[in-house]
């Protein structure tokens, strides 16, 4: 698909969303559904006053527990596919933790990092750094063996290989599992949002709906639906920036 | 400046021990040319591994200039099979892997790379990668980076084999008359009779798997000139056919 075709194809998905939003409530008119020209009046009106500290506070969340599961997760993983030993160590340790659905893990997160800030980064770390690890070492056992020979016999030491071979040829598949991880770690953040703080896009929409101020509420489900959508983009075009090579 | 005695490489297949190399003898002079010829499987690939230093499981004795294979401190240009190049480089990038590897200024170097590069129809696509280049292109880069390497030993696995055949015979020249300014002692490994008789000063048969080397020509041909103009390059090749096809048969 060519660029312009690809972008006239999210342009007609966006409207229909909106249309299909629009007409849901047009149809049912209860309070709770408000049109979503509605929303976009509010969001004009609130965003700058009262959305955006909340959005901060959760763009940094994101940032900071991706940015931690990445300089663990990458480095980690890689050495796992690269070297056997490294492997045969570890993965039994990450097979056994991986499955256990952290996010249960909450009360002891909070219980050992308090209710602030760090306990947020932490469980969106502790849940994301796994796909990372995971996704790193596939790639990076992935590489074929022929693709190291040209830099054996050039004499290459591991730094020379790490950041000529390993590091280039998993960084579509790194970039694809972070892509993966802002999903996860959106919801995280959600959940995570709801207790313990009075910052953040989660505490915003669950407390509008407390107050049952459904425009609101439906003003920052739009907002963190855009700010997760902007951050898959911003990966998109880093990919684009990374791999010039991929056709 | 090589010498190889009693080569034997195994390797594990589903559990069970294959012979790759059995008992290999080889010598190579200084500033020689070596064609190994040999039926396919034979191991001419794993050879040039072992040369390369890629390969370091084997036994027998393998020495460069009396040490050991080392490509930590020999210069060794390896030109693989699979040309060797890195999907993420340019072909700029990928020729010029040799001196960034071995840490040395790409500046210095700057006549001979552009020198090399347009010798070999590779300046005008410098900016490509490699999923964006045709084989014989691709393989253009491995020789131009083994070329701008200069190494003191060259290796390389079917290097032409991907080139069309006039390309082929304006590389092959291309590769003499390089050869000629450097001498730089040199295995290559081929299918092609032809090619062996064309550029080998020396001819090495190899025997069907498991490979060692049974026999060892002279080529009086060497360095005549006009070779593809003269009946004695073509009587010649027949013979090699002639002799290799009993060599194999058996």
């Amino acid at each position: 698909m060519s660029r312009k075709n690809k972008i006239t194809g999210y342009l007609a998905a966006l409207i229909f969303l909106f249309a299909a939003w629009y007409g849901l409530s047009f149809l049912a008119q209860i309070p709770f559904l408000p049109s979503p020209a509605v929303v976009f009046v509010n969001i004009k009106k609130i965003f700058i006053s009262d959305i955006l500290v909340h959005l901060v506070y959760s763009l940094w969340r994101i940032a900071a527990g991706i940015t931690a599961s990445v300089l663990v997760g990458i480095p980690l993983g890689l050495c796992m596919g690269y070297y056997k030993t490294w492997d045969k160590l570890l993965s039994p340790v990450v097979y056994f933790t991986y499955p256990i659905p952290k996010i249960a893990l909450i009360p002891l997160i909070m219980l050992i990092f308090g209710l602030g800030e760090l306990s947020k980064i932490a469980m969106i770390f502790l849940i994301v750094v796994f796909q990372i690890i995971v996704s790193a070492r596939d790639s990076g056992r992935a590489i074929p063996k022929e693709t190291f020979y040209s830099l054996y016999s050039l004499g290459a030491g591991s730094l020379d290989i790490f950041r000529r071979v390993i590091l280039p040829a998993s960084l579509p598949g790194l970039l694809t599992s972070i892509r993966i991880s802002l999903g996860t770690s959106l919801s995280v953040l959600f959940f995570t949002e709801t207790f313990g703080t009075q910052y953040g896009m989660g505490y915003f929409i669950m407390d509008s709906w407390m107050r049952v101020n459904y425009i609101d509420m439906f003003s920052g489900i739009l907002v963190l639906s855009v700010a997760g959508f902007l951050l898959f983009f911003l990966v998109d075009l880093l990919e684009r920036l990374l791999c010039p090579w991929k056709p | 400046m090589l010498e190889i005695k009693g080569l034997t490489v195994k390797y594990k297949v589903e559990g069970k021990e294959c012979l790759a190399l059995h008992h290999l003898d080889m010598k190579l002079e200084e500033g020689d040319i070596c064609a190994v010829i040999g039926p396919s499987g034979c191991g001419k690939s794993t050879l040039l591994h072992v040369l390369s230093g890629i390969l370091s499981d084997y036994s027998g004795l393998v020495t460069i200039d009396g040490g050991p294979v080392d490509p930590k401190q020999k210069r060794i240009g390896f030109v693989p099979q699979n040309y060797g190049l890195l999907e993420w480089a340019n072909a700029y990038d990928n020729a010029l892997l040799g001196l960034d590897i071995k840490h040395e200024s790409r500046l210095g170097q700057g006549p001979y790379i552009e020198y090399i590069l347009k010798q070999l129809g590779l300046w005008d696509i410098r900016s490509k990668y490699p999923s964006q280049l045709s084989g014989g292109q691709k393989q253009r880069i491995a020789i131009a980076r083994s070329f701008i390497l200069k190494p003191h030993l060259l290796l390389m696995d079917e290097p032409f084999s991907a080139l069309d055949a006039i390309t082929r015979e304006e590389i092959q020249d291309l590769f003499l008359e390089v050869w000629k300014e450097n001498k730089v002692s040199t295995v290559f490994v081929t299918h092609s009779m032809e090619e062996a008789v064309y550029i080998g000063r020396k001819i090495a048969v190899m025997s069907p798997s498991p490979g060692r080397i049974v026999k060892v020509l002279e080529n009086p041909l060497f360095g005549a000139g006009n070779l593809r103009l003269r009946d004695e390059y073509y009587r010649f090749v027949m013979e090699l056919r002639k002799m290799a096809k009993e060599e194999w048969s058996n």
